[in-house]
């Protein structure tokens, strides 16, 4: 059973060799793999998606009718205060909570790296605010942050205050209270990506570091943290994303109060665009208002750290 | 040159999709009346909310009682969750798939009727309107449409007291307080004796107490707020000294919806009004509170009047079967269904005859029966004609955005008065954007 190959000669006609059948059936393949996402997709994500588009140009409420009203949506959204006041809330939001978090799950990634005893305790407990549903997690802050709820039980407990503060009553602390849940929930899973970048470090470079006689401090700052930094700026880039859509602990905990003080960008829309014979059109117009914001914020931020990740 | 074609092609299609569903081309109002005077016969659906599976055995035998009434007809019965009853019914409207019959709350029902989209129960059914109580007949005017909806079964408070607390703060033998300004007095007087509060205002019922006070809310066309009055001044400035005094709980503004019942409940208010259907609750939440309730006349029956709430059956102008929906709808909303439905629930009828029935008039068998004291002082109060309906364009939207302009001038942070001026702006825009 020798096989024998014979070179074509110089001349004679080359036929193309017939493509297996694997390859000539390839073009529905994919097809087949990706058609039933696509589908789902198309019906539940584009389809509402270019809808939104479309509605951002009319009059519509919520139960139909309407009509195109040309860029009028956009030049009352420019003139309305609420709006501006939420979208200045919602960047305040977004500037406090991005460092604080990706500032945390840094130190938090670190430490959990370090071989301790117990760091497998202290891994399931860090990412335990990450199964739980936001919805749960704001039920469960109300609570905390009530007048006589958990937080000032401790305060006043500790002798750090004498009287109960006002965590969610009052227009300036309700604010920085949701901020602290947004940062509770996001340290998990930013934390967990940064571990992961962690455990690519190379081993070597420390070392050398070592015996340069570098300590902890010293090698964690010139050595791990310049090489995750790719990683680092993914985890705010991402996170700055999140928080611009920052919906359910305001809804949930304070539900944009106290007088407007919480009312963030999407929760503004909603009030717009959902309940009954509202605004259908302004809300969509809102919504591409917002897009556009995330997709500058994202863009900004990923020009800013370009240097970084270079 | 193929491919930007088809590029094109997709956005085009896209841009189609998306404009047939987002409803465009379906011209909105048609307020124009529906012929209603056809035969009775044939299939119709009927939508309730959230009364399934609680009245799954009445609902089913008023559905055979109807049919075996109108034979060749077929009522096909389909109940949501009251949460999910906007959302349903807003995209019903889009697709012009709303069912034949509709149980419906104000607050769902207000922008179908502002557009036109339901059968005017003034014109289909006229005959009917000597026998509803007259502020629930007109808790269903919108706009247009003189009538929205035949009105079903209807909800009215009564006064639930914690008489423990009243008695800690020496207020056992003093009169019931009558109206909102009494009720803050009194809640003063029960936080300097018992460090409690007296009673836990809310964002539903925020312009209720307006409303009772006598301040408008809205004006006469409904285009304008009509907020910012000297009653309603005065009572946020009493709130707000309430906040500080701890004669409304400390966490009021940031409570979520029933908070005021959860709070009852602790034994932390003294005060709570609310329909006769929470003392069931109470008591299966809270034995010890319930064991010390007293329960009084509602607040406002002696003044300005009371608030009722109203659910109505709609029929919308797209029924392919209207004759046969607005006959269910009567039937639905006879005295004699209305009083079988009371009896086996804890709402009321909209109909004056069935209120006339010894269940509603009887004093109650045992002097313990909180219940059925309710029932008598509730069903006392809308006979007496002085409970007062919501204007229809205060709905959710405008309840949120009253609660929410006020929730600073509560807390001292702004005064009253100018939160009033703000919010009624603000609500002004809104009315105009309708």
């Amino acid at each position: 059973m020798t096989t024998v190959l014979r070179r074509p000669t110089l001349g004679a006609p080359i036929r193309k060799a017939p493509a297996p059948a694997m390859r000539r059936h390839r073009w529905y393949v994919p097809l087949v793999f990706v058609g039933p996402v696509l589908v789902v997709q198309v019906i539940f994500l584009f389809t509402p998606l270019a809808n939104t588009f479309v509605l951002a140009f009319t009059n519509v409420s919520t139960i139909g009718g309407g009509r195109f009203v040309g860029l009028a949506n956009f030049t009352a959204l420019a003139q309305d205060a609420a709006f501006w006041a939420a979208f200045g809330r919602t960047f305040v939001y977004m500037a406090c909570t991005v460092p604080v978090i990706v500032a945390l799950a840094t130190g938090l990634a670190l430490l959990v790296n370090t071989k301790l005893r117990g760091s497998s305790a202290v891994r399931t407990l860090l990412f335990s605010p990450m199964v739980m549903p936001l919805a749960t997690v704001a039920v469960m802050f109300q609570f905390v942050f009530r007048s006589d709820g958990l937080a000032n039980q401790l305060l006043i407990g500790l002798n750090v205050i004498a009287q109960p503060l006002p965590f969610l009553t009052s227009s300036t602390l309700a604010l920085v209270s949701l901020m602290i849940v947004t940062i509770w929930k996001g340290c998990a899973l930013s934390t967990l990506i940064t571990l992961a970048a962690l455990q690519n470090v190379s081993e070597e470079l420390h070392e050398a570091a070592v015996l340069d006689g570098a300590r902890w401090l010293r090698r964690t700052w010139s050595v791990t943290l310049p090489q995750i930094r790719g990683t680092t700026v993914l985890v705010a880039v991402l996170v700055a994303i999140g928080v611009l859509r920052v919906f359910t602990e305001p809804f949930v905990i304070t539900g944009g109060g106290p007088g407007g003080a919480t009312e963030t960008i999407v929760l503004y829309l909603f009030t717009k665009g959902i309940s009954p014979g509202t605004q259908a059109g302004y809300a969509s117009a809102i919504s591409l208002v917002l897009f556009a914001f995330v997709l500058v914020a994202a863009a900004i931020t990923w020009a800013l750290t370009r240097r970084g990740r270079a | 040159m193929v491919r930007s074609r088809a590029v094109l092609g997709l956005v085009a299609g896209a841009c189609m999709v998306a404009a047939a569903g987002c409803g465009l081309g379906d011209g909105g109002s048609s307020a124009a009346a529906v012929d209603v005077s056809g035969q009775v016969t044939g299939t119709i659906t009927f939508q309730t909310m959230q009364l399934s599976p609680t009245f799954d055995g009445y609902l089913k035998g008023v559905i055979a009682e109807f049919e075996k009434q109108h034979p060749g007809t077929k009522v096909t019965w389909n109940d949501i969750p009251s949460n999910a009853a906007a959302r349903k019914t807003n995209a019903d409207a889009v697709a012009n798939a709303l069912p034949d019959v509709m149980d419906l709350d104000t607050g769902t029902l207000a922008p179908l009727a502002r557009k036109g989209l339901v059968v005017d129960m003034a014109a289909a059914a006229p005959e009917l309107k000597g026998g509803f109580i007259e502020s629930a007949w007109k808790s269903l005017t919108f706009g247009s449409t003189s009538v929205a909806a035949l009105p079903w079964y209807l909800n009215t408070p009564v006064l639930i007291k914690n008489s423990a607390l009243l008695a800690t703060a020496g207020l056992t033998a003093t009169p019931d307080p009558t109206s909102w300004p009494e009720l803050v007095e009194a809640a003063a007087k029960v936080a300097a004796a018992t460090g409690k509060a007296g009673f836990q205002p809310t964002q539903v019922g925020f312009p209720n107490y307006l409303l009772s006070l006598g301040v408008p809310l809205v004006n006469d066309t409904a285009t304008e707020a009509a907020v910012n009055t000297p009653e309603a001044v005065a009572f946020v400035e009493s709130l707000a000294k309430l906040q500080k005094s701890g004669g409304i709980p400390a966490d009021t503004v940031s409570a979520q919806q029933r908070g005021e019942i959860e709070t009852f409940q602790q034994g932390a208010t003294a005060y709570l009004e609310t329909g006769g259907s929470r003392l069931k609750i109470i008591q299966q939440n809270a034995p010890a509170v319930f064991s010390q309730i007293a329960l009084g006349k509602p607040l406002g029956v002696a003044g300005k009047g009371t608030w009722v709430v109203a659910h109505g059956v709609a029929v919308p102008n797209t029924s392919k079967n209207a004759a046969t929906a607005v006959a269910f709808a009567k039937f639905l909303t006879s005295p004699a269904t209305q009083l079988a439905l009371a009896k086996v629930s804890s709402v009321f009828p909209s109909t004056t005859s069935s209120l006339d029935d010894p269940y509603f008039t009887a004093a109650p068998a045992q002097p313990n029966d909180l219940v059925a004291q309710a029932r008598s002082l509730a069903a006392a109060s809308l006979r007496s004609g002085h409970t007062v309906v919501m204007p229809p364009a205060v709905d959710a939207e405008f309840s949120t955005a009253l609660w929410s302009a006020v929730q600073p001038a509560i807390l001292g942070e702004v005064p009253a008065a100018k939160a009033l001026a703000d919010a009624q702006t603000k609500l002004t825009t809104i009315l105009k954007s309708r």
